[in-house]
């Protein structure tokens, strides 16, 4: 029970203060995984890259948690109900946005052409309020520190900036020097701390047999040994013991 | 489709618990409030054994409910209901007729406004 002395000063006993700071570890503990499940099922996005309205609803699902964590007061489902709608409003409004285009143009809006063959375009600049120290600094961020040698820049509508550089300002590719290049696929991965992946192995059609035929070749007779090993489409076998790396 | 099934299920989940919400609160104030006219009658006419005992059977049921309200409302609003429970309870025992009659009704109106509080209604949305 609460003791409660009348006066200046109220004093709670300790087992209570204890209780009132588990109580708030349980609330914060079933909100948080609340808000990790809703923000899981938006997507896979990363802060820097969410559109205006994906923003909106990391700052009301934040704003909402927050409250009932830090108020015993409020019902847990006064905020678990508005965040499980935000959810919901925002994966309606994202299969909108994926099934009609005219929506997409209205929800997320459309890029922006800051420079256009090679000329800054002063009204879109005017338009998104944004100052071509501004333009400049996110071309620095892409590498472009001159730009003079852009072609076409636009602001994408999550606020990144895309850069086009003038075709004689552009990196060379081995198909310029009319060099033929060998197929590269993403690498297999096989063992992830001692242990083998053999969804992925089966996948290339190869066996446990064969990778500790691979690796004993090398001297590693127990898979455990074995921190990281991985498989290019080159056949090149990669691979790192516990203790130091090693590659074939 | 299955997340179209997801997404009718989450919102026909909520709009059902708001509906048993709303019915539930209705429901138990009702149960609750329903011998506070006897409670008055008992204040009015000094019968200051049946308002002890009426008030006592209310005090009851809130008890009861009460865990679930919690759920639902404002702690803040259940603080209050408690209290004013503990001032009319007092006000009868020393047979207080004008502070028993007041609390009774500002804890009728405690009882009463929580449902309003909770309806779907454009004072409440806007």
């Amino acid at each position: 029970m609460a003791k409660i002395i009348f006066g200046d000063i109220s004093i709670i006993s300790k087992p209570e203060v204890i209780v009132f700071m588990l109580l708030l570890i349980i609330r914060t503990a079933i909100l948080y995984l609340a808000v990790v499940l809703a923000m899981k099922a938006m997507g896979k996005r990363q802060v820097g890259q969410l559109q205006p309205f994906e923003l909106v609803v990391v700052i009301t699902i934040s704003a909402m948690a927050a409250i009932a964590m830090e108020d015993v007061g409020v019902p847990l489902v006064n905020s678990i109900i508005p965040i499980i709608t935000v959810m919901v409003l925002q994966v309606i409004l994202s299969l909108i946005n994926l099934k009609s285009e005219k929506a997409r143009g209205i929800i997320c809006g459309k890029p922006s052409i800051v420079v256009e063959n090679g000329k800054i375009v002063e009204e879109e600049l005017r338009r998104l309020r944004i100052n071509v120290n501004d333009l400049l600094e996110q071309m620095r961020s892409k590498n472009y520190f001159n730009i003079a040698d852009v072609e076409y820049a636009i602001f994408e509508t999550n606020g990144q900036l895309s850069v086009i550089p003038k075709s004689q300002k552009r990196a060379v590719q081995p198909e310029d020097l009319q060099i033929e290049t060998k197929y590269e696929g993403l690498p297999t991965t096989l063992i992830i701390d001692g242990k083998v992946n053999y969804n992925n192995l089966k996948k290339i059609n190869l066996d446990e047999n064969w990778l500790k035929t691979e690796l004993s070749k090398f001297g590693i007779n127990d898979i455990r040994e074995v921190f990281f090993a991985s498989l290019d489409t080159l056949g090149n076998l990669f691979f790192q013991t516990k203790k130091a790396p090693s590659r074939r | 489709m299955k997340l179209y099934g997801t997404l009718i299920f989450l919102v026909v989940l909520i709009v059902a618990f708001g509906i048993f919400t709303s019915n539930f609160l209705t429901e138990t104030t009702k149960d609750i409030t329903s011998n506070f006219d006897n409670v008055y009658t008992a204040i009015n006419n000094e019968n200051w054994k049946l308002a002890q005992q009426q008030i006592a059977h209310s005090e009851k049921l809130w008890n009861k409910h009460k865990k679930w309200w919690t759920v639902f409302i404002d702690h803040q609003e259940i603080d209050n209901i408690d209290m004013s429970f503990v001032r009319i309870g007092e006000y009868i025992k020393y047979h207080n007729k004008a502070l028993s009659s007041g609390e009774l009704v500002v804890l009728k109106q405690s009882f009463e406004h929580i449902p309003e509080k909770e309806a779907v209604n454009l004072k409440n949305i806007l």
